[in-house]
């Protein structure tokens, strides 16, 4: 795997030690994902985080930002609002540290999604069409300026939006619930908690609607049959 | 029948590396403002004219202790004394 360049951070003057910090941080984008942590070292990183650690703040950005962009993707046609909302919500938390209180049947990751949940609910106003095509060029671009393997990001980009799609076609409270429980990986009284139902009907909701998802995402990366056949 | 994962669903949706930089980037900036905005706006207000700016935030200063309830009770306690 090639390492990533550092990047250049420009903004207001800060003390050295926090810019160090926050180069770290930004650097994170091109690093590697670790091993997703368990509850009880995500909770140590958190008061150590609290302490002011900047190695522990920078370590639950990394552990967190897959999960909540994956929880609120499915909500957006545009992956720069999903992007925009990610960001609100891990600086929200981040800034927020000290008013997290752990609760037994309530992981940290939970309190975060949401979190993004509800920033994400604030910003969806109005529904949006369902996307029908992946944008070509913005695939293109990505795949062909940015990453070291065009062909690999091509077909992940396309994976991704036959996903989209898929998640698309379910009903919007559906589709948020099986984004908590598929993408940000929570369980269902976590995702009971957060959309205010009961963790039975979460279960069942999922039950009946994850096979549906994967036969419909199945049928989608299915290469069209040739009208000749 | 228990509830399973579905790996494909968390597999696509993890944003790539040049999002993750781009989002790093936002919430460097974004977590920057959130601890320097008041004291940096404090002290730019004070730099740019001490004398008139640092009258405003002592007047500031003591509208919020007089204000707060904090300060009424030994204010009380003063006036009771007094009168």
């Amino acid at each position: 795997m090639t390492q990533p360049a550092p990047i250049a951070i420009q903004g207001a003057p800060v003390g050295g030690s926090l810019r160090a910090f926050f180069a770290l941080f930004a650097m994170l984008g091109a690093a590697g994902r670790g091993p997703q942590l368990d509850e009880d070292a995500l909770r140590a990183l958190v008061v150590q985080a609290r302490d002011g650690d900047p190695g522990a703040q920078r370590r639950l950005y990394e552990q967190l930002v897959d999960r909540v962009f994956r929880s609120v993707r499915p909500m957006f046609q545009d992956e720069s609002e999903a992007e925009d909302v990610t960001q609100d919500a891990l600086i929200k938390v981040l800034s927020s540290l000290d008013r997290y209180q752990p609760r037994d049947g309530s992981s940290f990751v939970s309190w975060v999604v949401a979190i993004a949940f509800n920033t994400a609910r604030h910003r969806f106003r109005r529904k949006r069409p369902v996307p029908t095509e992946p944008d070509a060029l913005a695939i293109l671009q990505e795949a062909v300026e940015h990453s070291p393997d065009p062909s690999h990001a091509l077909e992940r980009q396309r994976t991704r939006a036959l996903v989209l799609r898929a998640l698309w076609e379910v009903p919007e409270r559906e589709r948020q619930i099986l984004s908590l429980r598929y993408g940000a990986e929570l369980n269902a009284s976590e995702i009971a908690a957060i959309v205010n139902l009961r963790p039975a009907h979460i279960r069942k909701l999922c039950e009946r609607w994850r096979p549906r998802l994967a036969a419909r995402i199945e049928e989608l990366q299915r290469p069209p049959e040739s009208p000749d056949a | 029948m228990p509830d399973q994962s579905l790996p494909i669903v968390a597999e696509a949706l993890t944003p790539g590396d040049l999002q993750r930089q781009r989002m790093a980037r936002a919430i460097y900036a974004g977590v920057e403002a959130e601890q320097a905005a008041l004291l940096s706006e404090w002290l730019t207000l004070i730099r740019a004219r001490p004398l008139l700016h640092s009258a405003y935030a002592l007047a500031a200063v003591a509208m919020v202790v007089w204000m707060s309830p904090l300060a009424a009770l030994p204010l009380q306690l003063i006036r009771a004394q007094g009168g």
